[in-house]
């Protein structure tokens, strides 16, 4: 009874220090998402004026530059937009982390079909084949979701630029009752898995700018906003072969009983 | 005649007022154009008070500020 009585206590102290600890561990969260915020909101005002007063110059003086300070001018700017749009990147990040999720049943096929189709606007130059599965009805904040599908589906869009005939697959695996994975599949440049656990970092890229364009937050959104929905995100892929990426989704109640009835 | 309604630029960063100021310019507007640093400086010159009390009547046809 002695030594019974002995060990709850040490678990009820256990237990004490672990809520303490978790409390710790969300303030300190809380202060880096304000300190990315003020950060990249503060960067904005004097990259905002090194882009106008160069753009001004351009404007003013090119009849007096010679060709090289002309390029000097451009390359200013340019790294000066490059840079603009890492802050976007950042800020929208930082958002993600701080904004409340609002969760509703959501039709991720009709999303899915919705998502295509506006991007299917910017690349009718280009032959892709399309393939979209059956996708059940999930529980989340649907613009967070819509924001994972159009970063993945202009990720497969992107990384297939090479072939003159992309494939992408959009479809899910693993039914459970509770869970369901979805995955979007290309036949792109894929990538090395021994780089996969940098795939989901911020500013994370395994490509060259030169061969692909990007600030590398794309799958560092996608894993954060699957994070807030209590799942899980994991990329397979090998260089050339392709890339197929993964998350996991809570089912809506309606449609797990419906996938349970399933035969 | 009517007069032109001024245009309002609340602003306390230098830079952004000239790079304003010289965006307007590009496209020759005839509206006269007020800068007021803070927003107390710009209520200052819709309420036409203090050292806008003598100014002539009317609002501005639009207000330029950022909020945080």
């Amino acid at each position: 009874m002695e030594q019974r009585r002995r060990r709850e206590d040490e678990i009820r102290k256990l237990n004490q220090e672990l809520g303490n600890r978790a409390a710790d561990l969300e303030a300190i969260n809380k202060e880096l998402e304000s300190f990315t915020y003020s950060v990249s909101h503060d960067l904005r005002a004097p990259l905002r004026h090194v882009v106008g007063y160069s753009e001004m110059l351009q404007r003013q003086a090119s009849s007096l530059l010679d060709e090289k300070s002309q390029r000097f001018i451009r390359t200013i700017l340019d790294s000066a937009k490059k840079m603009g749009n890492l802050i976007d990147d950042l800020l929208a990040f930082s958002k993600i982390g701080r904004s409340e999720t609002r969760k509703t049943e959501v039709d991720l096929e009709q999303l899915v079909k919705e998502v295509v189709a506006e991007i299917g606007q910017d690349t009718k130059s280009r032959d892709i084949a399309w393939k979209i599965g059956a996708l059940p009805v999930c529980k989340g904040d649907r613009s967070m979701l819509r924001l994972v599908v159009v970063n993945l589906v202009s990720n497969a869009v992107k990384f297939t630029s090479m072939r003159t005939q992309a494939e992408i697959e959009i479809g899910c695996v693993n039914r459970n009752k509770k869970e369901v994975e979805v995955f979007v599949r290309d036949n792109g440049a894929g990538f090395d898995m021994q780089y996969a656990n940098k795939l989901f970092g911020v500013f994370q890229r395994l490509h060259l700018a030169e061969q692909f364009e990007g600030t590398g937050i794309g799958l560092a959104t996608v894993q954060r906003i699957i994070h807030r929905h209590d799942g899980k995100v994991r990329g397979e892929g090998a260089v050339d072969q392709g890339a197929t990426f993964y998350f996991s989704l809570p089912k809506a109640q309606e449609s797990a009983e419906r996938t349970a009835d399933a035969p | 005649m009517t007069t032109l309604a001024s245009i309002l630029i609340v602003e306390d960063d230098p830079n952004d007022v000239e790079l304003t100021l010289m965006a307007l310019e590009e496209y020759n507007l005839a509206n006269e154009v007020v800068v007021t640093r803070d927003g107390q400086e710009a209520l200052d010159y819709l309420h036409r008070r203090g050292q806008y009390s003598n100014r002539s009547e009317g609002n501005p046809a639009v207000i330029l500020l950022d909020l945080k």
